[in-house]
């Protein structure tokens, strides 16, 4: 309702609120800086002479003709695209980042973020074990306290985030035979990170010759055929690569939706003499510096962290028929096999539509229309520059693309993603400035709380599949909402009762070392102003999309709780908001 | 009863408003149904049967390697096998030969592993029904290899055969599963606890058109720590949210909204009847993941009464079955697991007195190939699943063993078996028994007809 007003108004505002934001932006050239509890100004109904009322805005069209605007009537609009922004392409929107965006603006915000460095999970777990004593050893809470250290602290969250987003399609997961390599998995998670804004032709060369994937999906040690033993080669890495890491089952157009042929059936992508023809290709890898005498003796070559290299007498030299009857001759090098393999897999017509709609999926919507996917997918194959495959182009389209700016406006009632429980909990603890006594996130099982945790899906197919679509009207409307996969009453439940513990009874130091704290003192000295209260929680945390039932609802609850503790009665705002349902759908 | 969640609203009050919302609920969601009723004690009324009976299914993710789980023990058949399956095969000593009531085409035995569950076959506990798998129509190799219309689509590919087993309705996109479209059939009305319970998150089995299985934890139904009404200091908290709850236009906000009710209303219906279970006598393995969850089962089949619940449907689950390497080392270990998680909850079955009531049966993606590729194996197609409880003819090998040899009829290449019994035979034998008539077997199995069901029967 805000926003209605912003283009239709050339008056000055009526009403003036008082939210302790802090932000420094730039409108016009002309540089302002607040640096105190600044004025963020909007439009409450104005009745208006030029026809902007506010609840009436399509009475009249609104008036494009800006006049030197007011900066602060701008302002509110702004902070809330920043946090709209900041919720598809960040951990979770904070006062420090909001400011960021709107200082920068939409698409110099995201190529900043993309000239960041690294937050390295394995940098963090080397620097922690220096301060280890002899009998302390790395476990499975550091690498998540890694994974929350960079996902809360780390300056490249659109970074973070989009390894986030991989980390859910490249899928390798501790529920496996390495289970205790955590240093490994973390370089796995560094690596997607790494490539993030690299090419995905560079990026599936580095997952396929990645250890921990060769581990997981079995492509390290995977022999040629020998008739002697009866053996074959092995078909895990081949068939998974194809079906969730690149083209799919079935052929896909441009935009996304299936492919039919004449009789109306989908057309496979291929078929079991494919998944053997890339079985052959992938013999031969083993674990970084093995041998031929050493193939055997893993424990002598085991290294999780470099790339599995060739041994050329393992690896099968037939011809081998790939995607698209590409026949890749005999007598070649494992290298060059696999190189041309996996250009045949990367020239396949599926991979934009499949990894751009996963990717729009994972940021912003479940249900991007099929002119979104085609929109992202034409940058994935080719970027402006001619290259095909370019992440960071492809990433920046999604949150570029007009959907992802006014998807929420134009289709109030589909568009958006439930959010990851996971994320809600990194929301929570970047809005309100989460900290710990110790100066560590030492909250080393989240899966407990969110049936999710930094790859450690119950296997490839990830915690929930791009398709799932819970039973009732979001079927019926032919709809898909991946997260429910994992929102079971059970799930529901712990996921709250994380809220209770942090938002309600972890906002006061009880003197844990450990405890991460969630600090309220912005919001409680807005306690006695419900509605800069409410105005600023719904920046923070719904990026301006709070209704004003909700507002009411809120708002007299509030007001029903004068007699309480201010912090309590931030925290009971807080609680309520992050598990209603109108928080939880990301819009 | 105990109340344990929420608030505390007089029954009449619930009553009222739960009739009145009755008229306008499209799904099991109970669109209307309030937050803070937490005293909902409804199931899902199935009151067509005066006896009670529960499906347990026990799902094997990835693909269990069943062909190896029963073992030719003649000297010429376990040539056979020992050449195909080479360092996977068991060595013919270990093998714990079988009796089955019926005559077969060549005797076989279960792996040591499995010691448990050769004794409930052995006491006629237990029976397993072979080579069985996703099917189109019965199928012949020569029909394989000349019409691939004729294979189920994406043979070979884990959650397509998962869904398959799970919905038998391979030919769409399937949003629903065989026991989901069976509990809407014999329940009455969608509102209150479902039929189906799920020990292992949401799966398509128990998703019906309408409905989604109500799922818990092995430790049972959790509670709300900061919307938990029966504390006094929550009632405005949980007041605020149930208005925050009725204004939710957006339909992902419904479907979630929808899952915090289903999780109020049913968890105080569960966690008050699950106060009344006794605590068994039987010892359950140790970190068996498998095992907690039939243990919570058993106690959720022991209070069926005070659940209000003549039919129940469960599923369980235990992943780790793609064995595409290290299977020698991993498969016993899996099947030991599995087949001491049987063995204790048929003993808790048993002490109940629910052993004609309760009857457990496997599925899994797919058998696997026979040969190997070094260190283990492929995905396959067809391959055995085990039944258990005092329901079933146990003792018994139910359909055709196949054959172990390369190129044989029975494979289409590397050992990847065709299987002779369908999913929708397997699955409509044990929907028969629980209570379907013939007429909605075919309506919940589309393509059942295609088959022949006068010779199968388990029970």
């Amino acid at each position: 309702m805000l926003s209605d007003n912003f283009l239709g108004s050339r008056v000055g505002p009526e009403k003036q609120y008082e939210v302790s934001l802090y932000f420094e932006y730039q409108l016009g050239g002309e540089s302002t800086m607040y640096r105190h509890t600044i004025v963020i100004v909007f439009l409450m109904l104005v009745a208006s002479s030029c026809g902007g009322g506010a609840n009436n805005s399509s009475s009249e069209p609104p008036d494009l003709v800006i006049e030197a605007p007011t900066p602060t009537v701008d302002l509110d609009a702004r902070m809330k695209d920043a946090a709209r922004l900041l919720n598809q392409a960040s951990f979770g929107p904070s006062e420090e980042s909001i400011e960021k965006v709107v200082e920068l603006g939409r698409e110099q915000w995201i190529d900043w973020q993309m000239e960041l460095p690294l937050s390295s999970q394995v940098d963090y777990l080397t620097e922690l074990q220096s301060t280890f004593s002899t009998e302390d050893e790395l476990s499975r809470m550091h690498r998540i306290e890694a994974w929350w250290q960079n996902t809360l602290r780390g300056e490249d969250q659109l970074r973070q985030r989009v390894a986030f987003a991989l980390s859910e399609i490249f899928v390798i997961s501790e529920n496996s035979n390495f289970f205790e390599e955590y240093v490994g998995i973390a370089n796995y998670y560094d690596l997607l990170a790494k490539h993030a804004f690299g090419n995905y032709r560079e990026l599936l060369e580095e997952v396929t010759l990645s250890p921990m994937m060769g581990m997981y999906l079995s492509m390290l040690g995977n022999e040629k055929p020998n008739s002697e033993r009866n053996i074959r080669p092995d078909e895990n890495y081949a068939r998974e690569v194809m079906q969730l890491f690149s083209i799919g089952l079935v052929e896909l157009n441009l935009d996304g939706t299936v492919k039919v042929d004449e009789a109306g059936s989908h057309i496979s992508t291929y078929d079991q003499s494919t998944i053997e023809g890339f079985a052959h290709v992938f013999t031969g890898w083993n674990f970084n510096g093995t041998t031929e005498q050493t193939w055997w003796h893993w424990w002598d070559n085991y290294d999780a962290l470099n790339p599995m290299q060739a041994v050329q007498a393992r690896h099968d030299i037939g011809t081998k028929t790939l995607l698209n009857d590409v026949i890749l001759p005999a007598n070649q090098s494992a290298e060059l096999d696999l190189t041309q393999a996996l250009d045949n897999i990367f020239m396949h017509d599926n991979v934009a539509p499949f990894i751009s709609k996963q990717l729009i999926q994972r940021l912003v919507t479940s249900n991007p229309s099929a002119e979104y996917v085609a929109r992202v997918s034409a940058i994935f194959n080719d970027n402006g520059i001619g290259q095909r495959g370019d992440l960071g182009a492809v990433v920046k389209g999604i949150l570029m693309d007009d959907e992802a700016q006014n998807g929420h406006v134009k289709h109030p009632n589909v568009f958006g993603k439930l959010r990851e429980p996971i994320l809600k909990a990194t929301h929570l603890w970047r809005a309100f400035r989460a900290y710990s006594p110790s100066d560590r996130f030492q909250q080393g099982y989240p899966d407990y709380f969110f049936k999710q945790a930094p790859l450690a899906a119950p296997s490839v197919f990830n915690f929930f599949s791009p398709s799932f679509s819970p039973p009732g009207v979001i079927t019926e409307q032919g709809l898909v909402a991946p997260e429910f996969q994992i929102t079971t009453e059970n799930y529901a439940i712990r996921t709250s009762n994380f809220f209770a513990y942090s938002a309600l009874w972890s906002h006061l130091p009880n003197g844990d070392s450990e405890q991460v704290i969630v600090d309220f003192s912005e919001e409680v000295a807005l306690v006695n102003e419900t509605d800069d209260l409410l105005e600023r929680l719904n920046i923070l945390l719904m990026a301006g999309g709070m209704t004003a039932e909700m507002r009411e609802i809120l708002s007299e609850m509030h007001n029903e709780t004068v007699n309480a503790q201010p912090a309590e009665r931030v925290a009971d705002l807080v609680f309520l908001i992050m598990n209603s349902p109108q928080y939880s759908v990301q819009k | 009863m105990k109340h344990n969640t929420l608030v505390n609203l007089p029954r009449r009050s619930f009553l009222q408003k739960s009739l009145a919302s009755i008229a306008g609920i499209t799904s099991a969601s109970g669109v209307g149904l309030n937050f803070s009723l937490a005293n909902a004690a409804l199931a899902n009324s199935t009151t067509r049967f005066d006896d009670y009976k529960a499906l347990v299914c026990v799902f094997l993710y990835g693909g269990n390697d069943s062909l190896n789980m029963l073992v030719p023990t003649d000297d010429y058949e376990y040539q056979i096998y020992q050449q195909v399956r080479q360092g996977l095969a068991y060595s013919q000593e270990s093998l714990l030969p079988i009796n089955p009531n019926s005559p077969q085409p060549y005797a076989v035995g279960m792996p040591a592993a499995m010691s448990a569950a050769h004794s409930l076959f052995q006491q006629s506990k237990l029976a397993v029904v072979t080579n069985t798998g996703p099917l189109m129509q019965p199928l012949t190799k020569a029909q394989a290899i000349q019409d691939r219309a004729l294979l189920p689509p994406q043979l070979f590919s884990h959650n397509d055969q998962q869904n398959h087993w799970q919905s038998a309705k391979p030919q769409n996109p399937a949003f629903s599963g065989w026991a989901g479209r069976m509990a809407e059939l014999i329940t009455d009305t969608q509102v209150g606890l479902p039929v189906n319970l799920s020990i292992d998150g949401i799966n398509l089995l128990q998703t019906g058109a309408n409905s989604s299985p109500f799922s818990l934890n092995s430790g049972g139904p959790e509670q709300f720590a900061g919307l938990d009404g029966t504390k006094d200091w929550n009632s405005q908290r949980v007041a605020a949210f149930q208005k925050l709850l009725n204004n939710t236009p957006h339909l992902l906000e419904q479907g979630f909204k929808n899952v915090l009710l289903s999780a109020a209303t049913n968890n105080a219906l569960i966690s008050a009847a699950l106060e009344q279970a006794v605590a068994t006598q039987i010892q359950y393995p140790a970190n068996n993941s498998l095992a907690e969850q039939l243990k919570m089962v058993a106690n959720l089949a022991s209070v069926h009464e005070q659940l209000g619940q003549q039919r129940q449907i469960f599923y369980v689950g235990l992943g780790g079955w793609d064995t595409h390497d290290n299977q020698a080392t991993s498969h016993p270990r899996l099947l030991q697991s599995l087949s001491e998680a049987l063995s204790a909850f048929q003993a808790n079955i048993d002490e109940l007195g629910l052993s004609e009531q309760v009857t457990t049966f496997t599925m899994s993606d797919f058998g696997r190939t026979l040969t190997s590729n070094g260190d283990g194996t492929d995905h396959g197609w067809g391959g055995h699943q085990l039944i258990m409880g005092g329901a079933i003819n146990g003792r018994e090998l139910y359909g055709t063993m196949p054959s172990l040899e390369l190129g044989s009829d029975d494979d289409l290449g590397d050992g990847r078996i065709i299987p002779t019994l369908s999913v929708d035979q397997y699955a409509a034998s044990l929907s028969r028994w629980f209570g379907l008539s013939e007429t909605e077997l075919n309506a919940v199995f589309p393509n059942l007809s295609r088959f022949d069901m006068s010779n199968l029967d388990f029970f």
